[in-house]
Formats: structure tokens, sequence, C-alpha cells
């Protein structure tokens, strides 16, 4: 199944892209998906970040559904 | 004007002043960010900041909900700007009007550490030396 990945400041720049599809199993976690994404771009750094999946927070333990827009969030900074 | 807004545009207090009085308020809290001219002492020529908007706004809403229940406030607005701001210029507005203003003040400082921690925003700080670095808090 096909979900989408959202990528933003510096994740976004190592990528020179802020989105991506990734074909993942159907029984796929964050995690699972992390552990894919990680051996495509072996230079991406997933360290520290926070996870959303259709906007909301999640673990890396949460399941992904076909479709699903999971984030990747660096440590933020607002204000 | 949407109480809950991420945007490029310059942030103007009135509107969101205008958005949170009510007849039973007798407190207005206005609190701006500003960009500041220096992180940890290193000299920023401008900053620049990134949105997820559409979860950002959402944050928003969940953290005005909260404070209204924890601080016990009336109506809120918050507004936070992206793109490119410079030094002096306005990154996030919090509006607050409450029947007290010690309930505002309260909620205003914990909004703003909240929005630190959870809201998906994130600045770059541009250095006076020609290099970025974007910075994070957790």
């Amino acid at each position: 199944m096909i979900i989408s990945i959202r990528l933003f400041a510096g994740l976004r720049e190592a990528l020179n892209q802020s989105s991506l599809n990734l074909d993942v199993a159907e029984t796929a976690t964050v995690g699972t998906a992390l552990a894919q994404l990680a051996e495509l771009h072996p230079k991406l750094p997933l360290t520290g970040l926070a996870y959303a999946i259709n906007r909301q927070y999640v673990t890396l333990e949460a399941t992904l559904q076909p479709n699903d827009e999971l984030a990747l969030i660096p440590p933020v900074s607002g204000g | 004007m949407q109480a809950f807004l991420v945007t490029e545009a310059v942030l103007q207090p009135e509107p969101l002043r205008q958005l949170v009085s009510d007849p039973g308020h007798g407190a207005i809290v206005l609190f701006e960010g500003v960009a500041r001219n220096n992180f940890g002492g290193r000299a920023t020529a401008y900053l620049e900041y990134e949105a997820y908007p559409e979860m950002a706004e959402q944050q928003l809403v969940l953290l005005a909900r909260q404070a209204q229940v924890q601080f016990g406030i009336g109506k809120v607005a918050i507004h936070h700007r992206v793109g490119v701001l410079q030094i002096g210029e306005t990154a996030v507005l919090i509006a607050i009007g409450s029947a007290h203003r010690g309930a505002a003040f309260a909620a205003v400082a914990w909004l703003m550490d909240q929005i630190k921690v959870v809201v998906p925003i994130w600045k770059c700080e541009h250095w006076t030396d020609g290099s970025q670095e974007w910075v994070g808090q957790r």
C-alpha cells in the first residue's frame, strides 16, 4: 500500500523535497516505514523526531493505513 | 478573520483584539513574539519560519481549548507567521480575553511554552556570516 510522507525543515532540505510516496507492507507501522525510508535514504537524519499520522501525533508503534499522511516532525521552534 | 491562523502575511494585532473582545471581559492580553537579532548570543541577519500549516492550526485550536479549561479564560486567537521575517517583525500573536487579568497573564505564558513544544512550526536562523541553521527546542 502507498502512504505519503511529509518532510519539513532540515529533513526537507536533506532530500530537497517536501513529500514523497512510500510503498509499505499492509502491516506497516511508523517504525517499519521509517526503517524502509532509512534504507532508501541513508543520509536522512531520522533521530529525535516526533511523528504524526493524518495530523495527529502518534508513536512508532502506530499502524498505517493506505493513503495515510505520515509527517516526520523535527524538534519544533515556533514562537 | 480566522482565530487560529498560520500565514505569510504581516501579523496585525487589531483584528485579534476584536476577535477576543467581549462585554464580560475585564482584560485583554496581547502577546507578540518578535524576531530577535541573536540566538544564544550569535548574530542573526533574519529568520525564516516553516510550518505544517494544516496540523499547526489544529494544534493551536487544541491548545486554546486546553487553556480555556485550565485557566478559565474567555476567547483566544493565535496567529503565527511563516516565511522570511526581518529583525523586529512579529512572528506570533496571541490574544486572550478574560474576565480577570491574572488568568489571562498565566494562560498566555503557558500557551507560548506549549507552542514551542507541540506546534509543528520551525525556525531557521540565518546568521550574519551567511550560514543557516534550523533550531529546535527538544
